[in-house]
């Protein structure tokens, strides 16, 4: 008996995983219907209740002598059977959803970082335009000036921060 | 379980990209006139061969008139960026951010660049992207 339990055990984990065929699927219906053993009591609360009412009319082909209790007892196990089981599928269940969305994540973030530069820039390659109060200046030169003038104002040393200009304010404070 | 693996993967994937994309730069959003309005705006868009010898690949400025409403938005904005900068250098004038500098290090065949300029009349932001170092560029534009 013993034996058999571990088989349904093995088959009732199989079917969480959606690794069951269909007959593995009807045999484990047709169990669950016929017992009222707890560790199956997951197992029922997800299949057992159909398994029941299904079933109940079709004698189970299995060759093991299985107690049939078919009554009020088993459904009322069935609506108020716990979530936990003994081989913590249940706890499984959860976990690879989780991991699935995480590394989906994961893929997004270095996926979208390699293609994340210059997307404030929106303009097309071979581009050289400018546009004054809203009107194109279609003049390559002017616009290249114009970027050399910016440049030259951001990295001519007038332009950039001199951190020893600020110590010898800081030094020489008090002269 | 398979293909609930699957599904989830294909669902969650663009959500995350989605994520990301919206991740960008604070200042985008007066690149793409969100900030300034119909303010008059000196706007240069550069992207090719002319910027080969400065070794970039795209430049995109914005020159403007620096008024306090805007300029306090802008500041925001630059700040904002400033706190992922791999490098950056700001002046301060007054509590005023007055110059800023900013370089990230996006991906290996090149870096960007923001920088902000506000003299209290005219106010500059720059975006510009290309494999020249900070240090390059303040090469090359030290002596024009």
């Amino acid at each position: 008996m013993n034996k058999d339990k571990q088989y349904y055990l093995d088959l009732a984990e199989r079917w969480f995983d959606a690794e069951t065929s269909e007959a593995e699927e009807k045999e484990l219906r047709r169990f669950l219907a016929a017992t009222e053993d707890p560790d199956f009591d997951e197992a029922r609360a997800a299949l057992g209740f159909l398994a029941a009412s299904s079933l109940r009319a079709e004698a189970p082909k299995s060759p093991i002598d299985l107690p049939r209790q078919i009554g009020p007892r088993r459904t009322a196990g069935l609506l108020g059977t716990s979530a936990t089981t003994a081989s913590g599928s249940s706890k499984r269940r959860w976990l690879i959803p989780a991991v699935a969305v995480a590394a989906s994540l994961v893929l997004a973030f270095f996926f979208g970082r390699m293609t994340a530069p210059v997307e404030i820039v929106p303009v097309g390659a071979g581009t050289c335009v400018s546009y004054v109060h809203g009107v194109e200046v279609n003049d390559e030169d002017f616009a290249v000036a114009t970027m050399e003038s910016t440049l030259s104002d951001f990295f001519s040393p007038a332009a950039a921060p001199d951190p020893r200009t600020d110590l010898s304010l800081i030094f020489n404070a008090n002269e | 379980m398979k293909r609930f693996l699957l599904i989830t993967l294909l669902l969650f994937l663009p959500i995350g990209w989605l994520l990301m994309a919206q991740s960008s730069f604070a200042v985008k959003k007066v690149f793409d006139g969100k900030v300034l309005g119909s303010k008059a705006v000196v706007e240069t868009m550069i992207s090719g061969r002319q910027l080969a010898s400065y070794h970039l690949d795209s430049f995109h400025s914005l020159r403007y008139s620096a008024g306090e409403e805007e300029a306090a938005v802008v500041e925001e904005l630059v700040l904002a960026d400033a706190t992922h900068a791999a490098e950056k250098e700001t002046v301060f004038v007054d509590g005023k951010l007055t110059y800023a500098v900013l370089a990230f290090q996006s991906d290996p065949d090149g870096n960007e660049y923001i920088c902000y300029q506000n003299d209290g009349t005219t106010a500059t932001l720059v975006y510009m992207y290309g494999s020249a170092t900070l240090d390059e560029l303040k090469n090359i534009f030290k002596t024009r």
